[in-house]
């Protein structure tokens, strides 16, 4: 079964959006649901995190840059972002998605962030193929499909789960 | 042929691999901070854990947000002793016993030669100066680490980086690694490990090693190696006991991407704001006056970046519009820097010492106020960093951000007196 997730556009972000603007460090003791969901990007725009329940963000190359705090990917799920599309990610804030099934969407296509969607768009992102559809303007943008390990994290709810689904391949490692 | 990481991860996966392969590779040890400690403690709860696994070193190490500075910070704090007591972790540091994370893993000699180590921080790449492979990642990782002994990784792509020559004077390891960041475009050091190699090796302390290692994460990459020698080896005698093994790629190493650099062709740098690999030449700065200067960090709060500051403030007086924060990076580099009178030096210049600990790079203590400048010795300028997020904040080596405490803006001349 195919991964695609649909959702509409709320926040057009630019390059560079590192974890002290997705979540600032002074919060960073906080880990419960309802304490995190309200910093969600409080210091570009602290009225930002209430619009973003059910929507998309889109943002430009190495989203998710800085510090390795799960806390920028969980305030982003517990704020109720149901997708993550960006130029690029950050490895640590990447691993951190796909571990807790955050699917977080690579749009390396040729076309600029700006060309793909503004906010308000509703977009649907196919995992598996690559392609990403902006149903509102009616254009296709392809981008790298992303890899089928990855995909089972999303679909299996994340890395606990998949570890408990696969041991014997844990213990004997698996290639792509 | 191998490379450095193909060796150590050869060891922890058992088996062949090459790049693009997603493999589960065996941990040595698992670190926390007080931030990560109260993360990973109810992952662990959840996922059932009995006990706590004999083959893997749990270090747990409060650093930042030390002394507690808020009630919120202090509950944080009694999560992670609670963690401690619970689990009966043994290598435990509590606020005044041990410094920041990285500095402490390194001189007690957790951190070993040819090990993997995950931590919840991305500084971790610091232990690449001693070979030591360390990935940071956020609490769900290092929780599934701690609980099946294992991390998933992607084999990365590599960049080697040889190494010839020796900086010249007011050169140091936070230069090169800010000129690294601006030379290697993002789109390549991102996820990528990058290897360190070359006759140049020689010619850097441990201490610029690590500061290397450490300033490099901010490119994006997932982890970084320094080629072991003499120096690795006298080091990990000195502090490490039981098993490590040095680490050096094989003459005819293979990379993804290879740069080398001559290091004495290297300038003084400075990354301005908002980004770290925001890299400009010294000379090209206008003239930037300054309202902090910040010298510590996991980045360069060790006993050498202590010394260089020592050297320019002695007998000399901080600039009157100035605050100078220095933040020795653990206690034994505290208790060294007061036998060597580093210590005394900087009180009579006017500076303020405070207590090993994250400090004024997280925006833990020191807070910048809008429109106020910091040049400092940390590794991160983002918007709201170190404060207000209409503060700026230009990094630069313990030279630089000592020099520029005495002349009141950024400089690396000694302008004592003219200003």
């Amino acid at each position: 079964m195919a991964y695609v997730k649909r959702a509409k556009i709320g926040a057009c972000l630019p390059d560079n959006v590192n974890t002290d603007l997705i979540f600032p460090a002074r919060y960073l003791v906080l880990f419960k649901p309802e304490e995190i969901r309200t910093h969600l990007f409080e210091d570009i725009n602290p009225s930002l995190a209430k619009d973003l329940e059910n929507r998309a963000v889109i943002g430009g190359a190495n989203f998710g840059c800085g510090s390795a705090r799960e806390q920028g990917l969980s305030a982003l799920k517990y704020a109720g972002v149901q997708l993550v599309i960006a130029k690029s990610f950050s490895r640590a804030f990447f691993r951190n998605g796909f571990n807790n099934a955050v699917p977080l969407f690579i749009a390396d296509c040729p076309e600029p962030i700006e060309e793909i969607a503004s906010v308000g768009d509703e977009v649907e992102a196919d995992f598996e193929s690559g392609l990403l559809r902006n149903i509102t303007t009616g254009r296709d943008f392809q981008c790298s499909p992303t890899s089928i390990f990855l995909v089972s994290l999303l679909k299996e709810g994340g890395i606990w789960n998949y570890c408990q689904n696969h041991k014997d391949e844990m213990n004997g490692g698996t290639d792509e | 042929m191998p490379n450095m990481l193909y060796k150590i991860l050869f060891d922890k996966v058992g088996r062949s691999f090459k790049t693009g392969d997603v493999v589960f590779a065996k941990i040595d040890c698992a670190m926390m901070h007080d931030v990560g400690t109260a993360g990973v403690a109810p992952l662990l709860d959840s996922y059932g854990l009995k006990k706590l696994p004999d083959d893997i070193q749990i270090v747990v190490i409060l650093d930042h947000f030390v002394p507690a500075c808020t009630i919120m910070h202090s509950e944080s704090h009694v999560k992670a002793r609670s963690f401690v007591k619970k689990w009966d972790v043994e290598d435990f540091y509590e606020v005044g016993r041990g410094g920041i994370c990285h500095q402490v893993m390194l001189e007690d000699g957790f951190a070993k030669s040819g090990n993997l180590i995950v931590a919840t921080d991305a500084h971790v790449t610091t232990y690449g100066g001693i070979g030591c492979l360390g990935l940071g990642c956020g609490v769900t990782d290092v929780a599934i680490a701690i609980t099946t002994g294992k991390i998933w990784l992607k084999i990365p792509k590599t960049i080697g980086i040889k190494i010839t020559g020796k900086f010249s004077t007011k050169v140091s390891a936070k230069d090169f690694a800010i000129r690294i960041l601006k030379d290697i475009p993002f789109s390549l050091l991102d996820y990528s490990v990058v290897e360190i190699y070359g006759d140049g090796i020689s010619s850097l302390s441990m201490d610029e090693r690590f500061c290397l290692c450490n300033m490099l994460s901010e490119g994006g990459i997932k982890s970084c190696l320094v080629a072991c020698d003499s120096k690795t080896e006298e080091y990990m005698k000195k502090h490490a006991d039981g098993k490590y093994k040095l680490i050096h790629p094989d003459s005819d190493a293979e990379y993804d991407f290879n740069y080398s650099y001559n290091l004495s062709e290297i300038e003084p740098m400075i990354a301005v704001p908002h980004h770290p690999t925001n890299g400009i030449a010294l000379s090209n700065l206008p003239e930037v006056k300054i309202n902090q200067a910040f010298i510590g960090s996991c980045t360069n709060g060790r006993l050498e970046d202590l010394r260089v500051a020592a050297n320019i403030l002695k007998g000399k007086k901080v600039n009157k519009d100035v605050r100078l924060v220095i933040t020795p990076g653990s206690q034994k580099i505290y208790k060294e820097a007061i036998k060597e009178g580093l210590i005394d030096i900087f009180i009579d210049s006017g500076a303020l010492i405070t207590n090993p600990s994250c400090g004024a790079c997280i925006g833990a203590s020191s807070l910048l106020a809008p429109g106020e400048v910091c040049v400092s010795t940390s590794n991160r300028n983002f918007k709201g960093r170190m404060g207000s997020v209409e503060a700026s904040i230009y990094l630069a080596s313990p030279y630089t951000v000592a020099c520029s405490a005495l002349a009141g803006y950024i400089t690396n001349e000694v302008l004592y007196g003219v200003c």
